[in-house]
């Protein structure tokens, strides 16, 4: 675990967008950074490693609402691929194959959560953690941070 | 697994879907979990802060002798440390750690005015992102204006270049590339259709 400098961030992983906003998550020296930004301005968010408390998380149904999107795009195109016969037929075939493409990226990506840092005073979500797979692989990179921050407090649960 | 008590923290420990206050876990790690009020199944993975109660400020040491340095603020409690923005001496009470440093309550409220501590930063304006906005979709609507939100962004651009961007160190370096190039060709070409309607004006006018 390298110790960041003060004022410099990591990238981790997970990226979330909603409405004209993207959602990004950093880590810091001493804290994780969330940042919800958009072509205006950036918004910040710290929750500092000693007051992390716990990662609650839930599976949502996005994943499958996108799912039924893209397969609503796929039997759309494909049925005015079937139903024109000229070479046009071919544009719509492959604008079908594009959103199978849709539904097979969407499903390596992994399942949809909502994920939520609990501190002593708050219960935020982190809108850039979207899928399992993510939070996972953030957990892993984050949690000897916050072991290191809370040792003390991991003595005095046990005492 | 050591077993924690349930502490004042612990009351917002709450179902990531109904938000209803659950019992939270007693021990440190990964867990799983079922809402009793809209059944939704949750993971949370917990840790030691949870169960180690809220964190306590330490209060000032009494002055024991008179030739002892006090702190600026108490004057009846023990030195601890010196601000080391101001100098000040500070009680441990007053003893303010951010970013590595140690700084009074003073300087804290006057760096977070002037926005001289990086760490308190909640928003920064995108200077390139407005820079964009100006050349790419204010012409949209207002066209005749497009030459002056052509200068407005090449403004924003120079505000970009002087003032730090992201707290996160992430230079917007594209948006200002296609921001310049646009802002450019809006005022050349703005420029040049000004030219050509004032000829085509002065050709008409003069013809019989």
């Amino acid at each position: 675990m390298a110790a960041l400098p003060h004022n410099s961030y990591r990238k981790l992983p997970g990226a979330g967008a909603g409405g004209f906003n993207r959602y990004s998550l950093w880590l810091g020296a001493d804290h994780l950074l969330s940042v919800g930004g958009s072509l205006i301005g950036e918004r910040y968010r710290r929750f500092y490693f000693a007051d992390v408390e716990a990662f609650v998380w839930r599976r949502t149904k996005a994943l499958w609402l996108r799912v039924a999107f893209w397969l609503a795009c796929v039997a759309g195109f494909a049925a005015l691929g079937w139903f024109f016969d000229s070479p046009v037929r071919f544009v719509w075939f492959g604008l079908a194959a594009l959103f199978v493409f849709a539904v097979v990226w969407d499903f390596l990506r992994g399942p949809s959560v909502a994920c939520f840092v609990k501190t002593a005073v708050q219960f935020e979500r982190l809108y850039s953690l979207n899928r399992e797979p993510d939070l996972r692989k953030l957990l892993t990179q984050i949690r000897p941070h916050l072991t290191a921050a809370q040792a003390a407090a991991a003595q005095s649960a046990v005492g | 697994m050591p077993v924690g008590v349930p502490t004042v923290s612990a009351t917002n420990f709450l179902c990531p879907k109904c938000r209803k206050a659950l019992v939270p876990p007693t021990a440190p790690g990964p867990g799983a979990s079922q809402c009793p009020r809209c059944s939704t199944i949750f993971e949370y993975e917990v840790l030691p802060a949870l169960l180690a109660g809220p964190r306590v400020g330490i209060p000032g040491e009494a002055l024991v002798d008179a030739s002892e340095a006090s702190c600026f603020f108490h004057a009846e409690k023990r030195a601890a440390i010196a601000c080391e923005s101001c100098g000040r001496f500070l009680c441990s009470l007053c003893d303010l750690e951010l970013d590595g440093r140690h700084i009074c309550p003073s300087c804290f409220s006057s760096g977070r005015k002037k926005g001289t501590l990086a760490n308190l930063d909640q928003f920064r304006i995108s200077w390139p992102g407005l820079a964009l906005l100006s050349v790419l979709v204010l012409p949209l609507g207002f066209y005749p204006f497009t030459p002056i939100f052509a200068a407005c962004a090449l403004v924003f651009l120079g505000i970009a270049w002087r003032k730090p961007g992201s707290v996160t160190g992430r230079r917007r370096i594209f948006i200002c590339l296609l921001a310049t190039v646009l802002a450019v060709g809006e005022l050349i070409g703005s420029a040049y259709l000004g030219r050509a309607l004032i000829r085509n004006f002065t050709s008409g006018s003069a013809a019989p």
